[in-house]
């Protein structure tokens, strides 16, 4: 069978305890939500391979990791970031504390992941009257982080609001990010070319 | 009347502090009880049923008095079938205590215990099975991460939970017993409400810096093999097209100050331990973190003046680790096409990259290998068959089993 190539793309769900990383990767991967009870905390690493199509031609394979509470092993730490290239900084639209530790998940992204595209998504926004992350609050830190943030999203993996929005979106830039830098590679490679100045060589080679 | 009002501001910033310490605590105890075994009628129902309230008071205690361990996901899940069983939360609680007298170290900050762990299973495996180990090897899956839960819950979920009681039980009661010699201790250190506990307990994010000047440390060799692979290549090409010296050297010119000509220039290096102590708030420090020097060693811009300087620089492995930290660079991030160059190089070497199974999450405990095709939500053991048992009561009973050997590797 013919298969084309699609690149793999490595994204990786950062966040606290509980602002729902796994229902996020869960929607991803099954398109299912579970109820509270059926929860459970994540405790190792979970990966799941899906194909975006951003144009009639393109696609882009999403690679989206899950991980918790594995914090506690250093090595574990760098290797889920490692190659990554894009990062989806996940909190709580409810909970002003999960908004405001994303600094420092921020901090570990551009650290252990230097190249990872940053995305923010605010979730569990069908909690309606209880949001208390306001859309300035979001600009505000994306201002703070120097514009490091390439998109900004509400979703609700309840409801499923927006989730399926948010990785198309995502599909969509890393595919131009990797058109892009094709293209510089290309670019790159003719540059490299080298033509032998006429007649010098077979001089200076005579000792 | 300053006085006072000093004494009471002091008194409420001590209040302040230890109040954060708590909130810390209950904060992760409470996430974690509230989706720990909801399925069983034990904690099921509401979330203020009596026993999850229970459950969440035995591990907030025992973090609160046990500083060096604290609070880490997974204690949860081994205490929740003690308090089952024993019905009553003082028992449970000095079960847990016991039982964590064994195995706290797995749930320390520095995660030595688990590492250790890990290296133990692996050598278990390239002893039992070389063959499934080199399967592993072949799809990236020899650092066994998926093993994590396995290791850290002694197996717990990997059960559904009546089985699991009786596994665990099975499984401890084969462990040689080590009482206390005394009495066993329910407090490492009393926690003092009143008064700042002298050891905060450490959290992955206090030891924040420790890990990203262990990581610098780490990178900074991988940057340097990075440059030995580019070195070799070029060198081949220089070879292979059989030009003169001053021609590869142009090359080299080329490649490394194509987009800008800053020289190439060395400053006395900066140690590691100034590195490690410089300042860095967390917002704020993003911007200097992604243009700083030592980080952003694929994109600094140098000028080298022939092959052999080349060659000697990276070749330096331990030594040159002060070099990629003083290295001159241009804070540009992506419009520097040598550095993309470089960079690719870097990824072309782990091109293959690493695969992890699906191991996390809830209900699940299917090695995914591709992705696609496997359900991910499907539970292997959720019930067990009597194959499952038989190798269970092998697994149990066999002293020199795998899993045996590293449940019972507590001890460094």
């Amino acid at each position: 069978m013919a298969s084309v190539k699609v690149p793999e793309q490595k994204v990786i769900l950062c966040g606290e305890y509980g602002v729902g990383k796994t229902s996020l990767f869960r929607r991803f991967a099954t398109n299912t939500f579970v109820t509270s009870t059926d929860r459970k905390s994540t405790l190792g690493l979970d990966h799941y391979e899906k194909v975006y199509m951003t144009d009639e031609h393109q696609g882009v394979k999403l690679q989206l990791w899950d991980t918790g509470g594995m914090e506690r092993v250093a090595s574990i730490t760098s290797s889920y970031y490692k190659f990554a290239e894009a990062a989806i900084l996940v909190f709580s639209l409810d909970s002003p504390d999960s908004f405001n530790i994303l600094s420092q998940h921020l901090l570990d992204i551009v650290t252990y992941a230097e190249n990872a595209k940053i995305f923010l998504c605010g979730n569990k926004y069908d909690l309606k009257n209880q949001i208390h992350v306001t859309d300035a609050d979001m600009e505000t830190f994306c201002e703070q982080c120097h514009n490091l943030i390439s998109g900004t999203y509400k979703t609700s993996c309840k409801t499923g609001q927006g989730v399926e929005e948010m990785f198309i979106d995502i599909s969509k830039q890393l595919g131009e990010a990797n058109r892009s830098r094709k293209e510089l590679d290309s670019l790159n490679k003719n540059s490299f070319k080298i033509t032998p100045p006429e007649g010098e060589p077979e001089d200076s080679c005579i000792c | 009347h300053s006085y006072f009002a000093f004494i009471f501001q002091s008194l409420s910033f001590i209040y302040l502090q230890v109040s954060e310490e708590v909130n810390y605590i209950t904060n992760m105890v409470r996430k974690d009880v509230l989706r720990t075994d909801r399925h069983h009628p034990f904690f099921s129902g509401t979330d203020d049923n009596s026993n999850v309230k229970s459950l969440f008071n035995i591990l907030t205690t025992y973090s609160l008095n046990h500083p060096s361990v604290g609070y880490c996901q997974g204690m949860s899940d081994l205490a929740s079938p003690l308090l089952v069983t024993m019905k009553d939360e003082a028992q449970a609680y000095v079960c847990f205590c016991s039982l964590m007298s064994r195995v706290n170290s797995n749930f320390h900050i520095d995660g030595d215990a688990m590492t250790l762990k890990f290296q133990h299973l692996t050598e278990a495996l390239l002893y039992y099975d070389a063959e499934f180990f080199s399967y592993l090897q072949h799809h990236q899956a020899d650092d066994l991460l998926f093993c994590y839960r396995w290791l850290l819950l002694e197996l717990k979920r990997e059960f559904a939970f009546d089985d699991a009681q009786f596994m665990l039980e099975v499984l401890w009661s084969s462990i040689p017993p080590n009482p206390p010699e005394k009495s066993l201790d329910l407090v490492e250190v009393p926690f003092n409400p009143v008064k700042v506990a002298p050891s905060v307990p450490s959290t992955p994010r206090q030891n924040h810096y420790a890990n990203v000047c262990a990581l610098r440390r780490q990178r900074s060799c991988v940057s340097n093999k990075s440059a030995e692979s580019l070195a070799a290549i070029l060198h081949r090409r220089a070879a292979s097209v059989d030009f003169p010296n001053s021609i590869s050297q142009h090359v080299l010119n080329r490649t490394f100050s194509q987009s800008n000509n800053h020289d190439f220039k060395l400053r006395n290096s900066m140690s590691e331990g100034e590195c490690a102590t410089s300042p860095i708030s967390p917002v704020h420090g993003i911007k200097e973190e992604s243009s700083s020097p030592e980080d952003s060693p694929s994109r600094s811009v140098r000028k080298i003046k022939d092959l052999k300087e080349f060659k000697k620089l990276t070749s330096k492995k331990d030594g040159a680790k002060g070099n990629d930290n003083s290295l001159e660079s241009t804070p540009q991030k992506e419009n520097n096409s040598v550095g993309l160059s470089r960079q690719n190089g870097t990824k072309d070497m782990f091109s293959e990259s690493r695969r992890c199974y699906s191991d996390s999450d809830a209900d699940i405990g299917v090695p995914v290998i591709d992705g696609g095709d496997v359900d991910v939500w499907q539970n292997p053991i959720s019930t067990v068959s009597p194959e499952d048992e038989s190798q269970i009561r092998n697994c149990c009973s066999g002293r020199e089993t795998i899993f045996y050997k590293c449940l019972s590797s507590d001890k460094m």
